[in-house]
């Protein structure tokens, strides 16, 4: 039950209040140079979209705001083994090197120094490697994503372990996505960032990001942070009637009526920044600075720990009764900040439906 | 997509997509969500009778011993590192009787050359620890708990933890839950043969300091809920001086 850092009336006062520190879970072994994980040979034909996937984690990895990088390779076909001082990527069935999960990271390190990392994934058909949010399990679907996870496991090789109090991808990875219309990205986030940043030391050269999600924490199952949905109230102050499901919620509210939302917001970077934030209203799930803006403001994000970003607002009288529509937040709307992704800047909060 | 509708809000924003100032009528701030949420209602209860029913073993018992070994090499000469942690029961409701002791079989521990090889769903454990364990599938799953680490529950200084250090604790209506966190050197610095394993855990915010429930608490309540379980003590221990071979060494290591 991490706070989420608190700034009252942001968008008004224009105060920070005294940051709350970060959740991450790290030791004191580290790598010396940057590794790069190479993946057996036969996976590249056998697992060819995972392995596609892996590739994309790999580059959106090896830019993030500590010195360290990351990157991925093929194997010589000589076999994968924990202890073989090569760092390797297996997709296996065995439920030992798997630790009996879908995926598992063995490290082998001295007290200072990380020599070896090695990721194993389940070889079963599991995985989700289209982006597609129907398709993932975070929307009930039947499918892990596989980025989510592979994102995990690579946190794990460089150093990082889990978090159950925080909003997190080393903790329940398959729902720390951003999502806009029917495609989810992954990113490292915030806390995660800020471990490795704590290891290694903040890059030297420009990495900027901020992003903006629909999920947020809410507890925890063993080591692992959990996360849900964000709520939409109404004006009774509890959370709306929900006509949807948990995972794809579509919230009742009325013409005229008062209510709020929650979105979560992060800054992956080292350094604070000023985003713009606009809120809007569309009648699909993409959300664009086409739909119809509701409110726009700016606000300071410092890095360290995720923001959970509060709207309150009053429907408009002449909304279509029955019609379905989304509420939506893009950050960095003019993208005044150079990121090193710009497509995660935008979120559906939730569909709503008039009464 | 542009609604073609008008929003109560609509004359105040600027839809050219220029910068545009916060409509008066809205509010616009960042907040801790416990503000808004009722507290702990998401917190995940532990059913100890579910557990203990599953489990091969339940008991509490002190860490006597670690053993690092191989396993012996497969037909390709492969071998893999091994933790075995070996238990005197003092209290036991599940296949272990007090005062035996039991001894498990980890994945991970020390490689040849003597670096620790941590495995991150795993455990680690340390000689002198006190712990409740939920024994499951010894000498045949990688990590022989219940629920790997969730298996494993803490004993310090007279408190209930679990394996993050995580603080036990009973809710309103008497379940247990984890309410809070301790930094806790017992859970955070463990050595793996000759190599110092020092985790930094950064848990700062609600919860942060809370103590366990006491442990008399917790042991009585698994007496009060743990009642007609198996007793006898068939539990199976494995022999850290016994050969063993992984088996799936043996086959390709890919479909």
């Amino acid at each position: 039950m991490h706070a989420l850092r608190r700034i009252a009336a942001l968008a008004f006062a224009g105060l920070a209040l005294a940051p709350v520190a970060s959740a991450y879970n790290i030791g004191t072994a580290k790598w010396a140079s940057s590794p790069k994980l190479l993946i057996y040979p036969s996976d590249v034909t056998d697992n060819a979209k995972e392995w596609a996937v892996l590739q994309s984690v790999a580059t959106r990895l090896q830019q993030n705001s500590s010195t360290i990088g990351f990157s991925v390779g093929v194997d010589d076909a000589d076999g994968v083994w924990t202890s073989n001082g090569e760092n390797e990527i297996l997709y296996t069935d065995s439920a030992t090197w798997l630790c009996g999960s879908d995926a598992c990271c063995w490290t082998s390190a001295t007290t200072t120094q990380i020599v070896e990392a090695d990721v194993f994934f389940n070889n079963v058909d599991m995985w989700e490697t289209s982006y597609a949010k129907t398709d993932s399990w975070a929307y009930g679907g039947m499918k892990r994503p596989m980025a989510a996870t592979a994102m995990h496991e690579f946190g794990h090789a460089l150093g990082l372990g889990h978090v159950s109090n925080l909003y997190n991808i080393m903790g329940g990875d398959h729902t720390f996505l951003n999502t806009n219309g029917n495609t989810y990205s992954v990113r490292l986030g915030e806390d995660a960032s800020s471990g490795l940043r704590a290891l290694y030391g903040s890059t030297t050269g420009g990495y900027e990001d901020v992003t903006v999600s629909h999920f947020m924490y809410d507890s925890f199952s063993g080591e692992y942070s959990t996360h849900k949905r964000v709520p939409v109230y109404d004006s009774s102050g509890g959370v709306a009637a929900n006509a949807g499901t948990a995972l794809e919620p579509v919230y009742k509210l009325t013409k005229g009526g008062r209510f709020y939302f929650v979105a979560t917001l992060e800054n992956n970077g080292a350094k604070s920044q000023s985003p713009g934030l606009r809120v809007y209203l569309s009648t699909d799930s993409t959300i664009t600075t086409a739909d119809t803006l509701l409110t726009s403001t700016s606000l300071t994000l410092t890095p360290d720990s995720p923001y959970a970003y509060v709207y309150t607002g009053t429907l408009s009288s002449s909304l279509t009764s029955g019609a379905t529509y989304y509420l939506g937040v893009v950050l960095d709307p003019t993208n005044a900040i150079a990121e090193v992704d710009e497509n995660n800047n935008a979120a559906y909060v939730s569909a709503i439906r008039i009464n | 997509m542009t609604l073609s509708l008008t929003l109560s809000l609509l004359s105040a924003c600027d839809l050219s997509g220029a910068p545009v100032s916060p409509v008066d009528s809205d509010t616009l701030e960042v907040v801790d969500p416990a503000e808004f949420e009722p507290a702990g209602t998401d917190l995940e209860r532990f059913d100890f009778t579910a557990r203990a029913e599953v489990a091969d073993a339940v008991f509490v018992g002190e860490v006597e011993r670690i053993d690092y070994r191989q396993s012996s090499p497969d037909s390709r000469g492969g071998t893999l590192p091994f933790t075995f942690v070996t238990w005197r029961a003092e209290r036991a409701w599940k296949g272990v009787a007090p005062g035996q002791r039991v001894t498990a079989r980890f994945v991970g521990g020390v490689t040849p050359e003597g670096y620790a090889s941590v495995v991150s769903e795993l455990p680690l454990f340390q000689e002198g620890d006190r712990d409740v364990i939920f024994l499951d599938q010894n000498g045949l799953a990688g990590c022989p708990l219940l629920g790997c680490a969730a298996g494993r529950l803490r004993l310090i200084d007279g408190r209930v933890y679990d394996d993050e250090g995580g603080s036990l604790v009973a809710d309103e209506a008497g379940e247990v839950v984890v309410g809070g966190w301790r930094n806790l050197p017992e859970v955070n610095v463990v050595t793996v043969g000759t190599v110092l394993v020092d985790r930094r855990v950064d848990q700062d915010g609600p919860g942060e300091g809370a103590d366990g429930m006491p442990e008399r608490a917790f042991t009585g309540l698994l007496d009060s809920r743990l009642v007609n379980l198996r007793s006898a003590p068939t539990t199976r221990s494995v022999n850290p001086d016994a050969p063993f071979v992984v088996r799936f060494l043996d086959r390709e290591p890919s479909r």
